[in-house]
């Protein structure tokens, strides 16, 4: 008879949106099923907001993700926007484009690594981490940090972008670019990754519609939602792009849907950067009635959801915060169940909620409690697999 | 179908049981009875074709509000659905098994705000820490006085 295993996968790490811990039960190789158990990492920052003024919660809600801290400032200034009726600056809504833009690229060149990495593609890892880091270099440049930017306040940006910073860009966008063109093509006609990617851990889109996914996720299934699209905010209907989807749902869809989006990305900003006008970057916001707001913004992940109820004080007397994994990571249930282990991380990957949890996957044996596969074995595993299908394809 | 249109077939289901308020051109919010919830999602998940983006539960000096926020994607819309909880004994019915997406969310407003959700038991923690005392809510506004 079989022993009951589980793998335990999780907790969440500190730089992350959302703490997360699965649990996946195993049958030999294959996965049976999966729980999950959250708030390894719960901060309290929605109960913390009450306690901030206004003007104060843009920069808590930007230490709930390192990678989101466009997107969730973003969001909370458009829900208190929507609550007072602002109007902000044009000027302000394009630096606001160009700001989330930057953030999608970065979000989304470490995703490229990182699923290297699990496939066993380490040069690909260091290629597109080493193409990133001139993005994030070039976000020190224009706003003082590489990450928690503090740009964004209520009623418009605090940081204005000179012409000079945005040439820098323009020239770091040209070789983020090529590298992201070369590296959609070697996938594209590596079969190898198709055979480790194309038909694993599928969410159909049926699935997609029950489980509410949004972002790269959704898009992968055939949804096409997009906040930037449906509710634009900031620049968004002044410029031409499109939204990219997959009808697959695999691993493979969701990486062709991310790869490309940098491209679109890179776009948008170009755009920004062509048609920005001149002019204030703020208005003065002296108070904010009582009321309700929703701000929505497409984060690197999918839609960010901030409501706000104020009752007329400084301080908010309710903050929502719903970040995009929170959806994201509940398909996992539908997409896991009858996989193999060492696909596991890779699928967990493809949902790019967090990879510094699968570092910390293991295999325990129910029994005893004894650890019987670490992360780095799982990951290990990963590359073996990999390694095999590379032999049965006969390609080295 | 447009603003316009949605807000009246809202108004024909629930006629005479509703309040609609048009806040702005993306935002609209509507009151019903806490007995219609299941109602409501049926309605607005399977019939319109709405996304459950997610679902608000807040407590205020009169009574506990849990919201669902439906996001209508093709038309650019969030319609928040606002049904209104008594203070002393905050219950409303599940709808995990009309959305499977809310499964979790009620979990999360249980534990947080204790709201309970009839149909959806919570078996064990799913936020708070292991040793967090039970009957306490951190996101209740009285949450101060157990701090100590």
């Amino acid at each position: 008879m079989v022993k009951e295993k589980f793998i335990p996968l999780g907790p969440y790490h500190p730089l992350l949106e959302e703490p997360e811990f699965f649990k996946l039960y195993v049958e030999e190789e294959t996965i049976i099923d999966a729980e999950l158990r959250i708030g390894y990492n719960h901060r309290g920052i929605e109960k913390m907001g009450e306690s901030k003024t206004f003007d104060q919660v843009p920069f808590l809600v930007e230490r709930i993700c390192g990678i989101c801290s466009t997107s969730h400032p973003l969001a909370f200034v458009l829900a208190v926007e929507d609550l007072a009726q602002i109007q902000v600056p044009e000027r302000a809504q394009y630096i606001r484009t160009i700001m989330a833009e930057m953030e999608r690229i970065h979000s989304h060149l470490l995703w490229v690594g990182l699923a290297g990495h699990f496939l066993g593609y380490n040069t690909v890892f260091m290629w597109a981490w080493k193409a990133r880091e001139p993005l994030l270099d070039t976000c020190e440049l224009m706003t003082g940090n590489r990450n928690h930017y503090a740009m964004m306040k209520i009623g418009g940006v605090r940081r204005d972008f000179q012409p000079q910073k945005l040439e820098t860009l323009k020239e770091v966008l040209s070789e983020i670019e090529k590298f992201t063109t070369m590296i959609t093509h070697a996938v594209i006609d590596d079969p190898v990754f198709h055979a480790r990617t194309k038909g694993v851990g599928v969410l159909t889109k049926q699935d997609a519609i029950e489980m509410g996914v949004v972002g790269p996720v959704a898009r992968a299934s055939g949804l096409a939602i997009d906040v930037r699209k449906n509710q634009p905010y900031a620049a968004y209907d002044r410029i031409t792009w499109n939204v990219i989807t997959q009808e697959s749902g695999c691993v493979f869809a969701k990486a062709a849907v991310r790869l490309l989006e940098i491209i679109e990305s890179i776009k948008i900003i170009r755009q920004c950067i062509k048609n920005i006008p001149k002019g204030e970057i703020e208005i003065e916001v002296r108070e904010i009635p009582a009321g309700e707001g929703i701000g929505l913004a497409e984060a690197p992940r999918g839609e960010v959801f901030h409501y706000v109820r104020s009752n007329g004080s400084n301080y908010p007397e309710r903050l929502k915060i719903r970040a995009p994994s929170y959806m994201n990571i509940a398909s996992f249930k539908r997409t896991v169940i009858g996989e193999k282990i060492a696909d596991a991380a890779l699928i967990t990957a493809a949902v790019d909620p967090c990879y510094c949890c699968t570092e910390r996957m293991g295999v325990i044996n129910k029994q005893t409690n004894q650890v019987m596969l670490d992360g780095s074995e799982l990951v290990r595993l990963s590359q073996l697999k990999t390694e095999e299908v590379r032999k049965k394809l006969k390609c080295t | 179908m447009n603003k316009e249109q949605l807000k009246e077939k809202i108004a024909g289901r629930y006629a005479g049981r509703c309040e609609i308020l048009d806040h702005s051109p993306r935002r609209i919010y509507v009151t019903i009875d806490k007995k219609e919830a299941r109602d409501v999602a049926s309605f607005f998940f399977q019939e319109l074709g709405a996304r459950l983006s997610i679902c608000t539960g807040l407590e205020t000096s009169h009574n506990f509000e849990f919201l669902y926020h439906f996001s209508f994607d093709e038309i650019g819309l969030t319609v928040t659905v606002r049904a209104i909880l008594g203070k002393a004994n905050p219950e409303i019915e599940s709808i995990k098994d009309i959305i499977p997406a809310a499964e979790w969310i009620e979990y999360e407003n249980n534990e947080l705000l204790g709201i309970d959700f009839i149909g959806n038991p919570r078996k064990r923690r799913f936020i708070l820490a292991e040793d967090w005392p039970d009957g306490v809510y951190p996101l209740r506004k009285n949450g101060e006085e157990h701090n100590g």
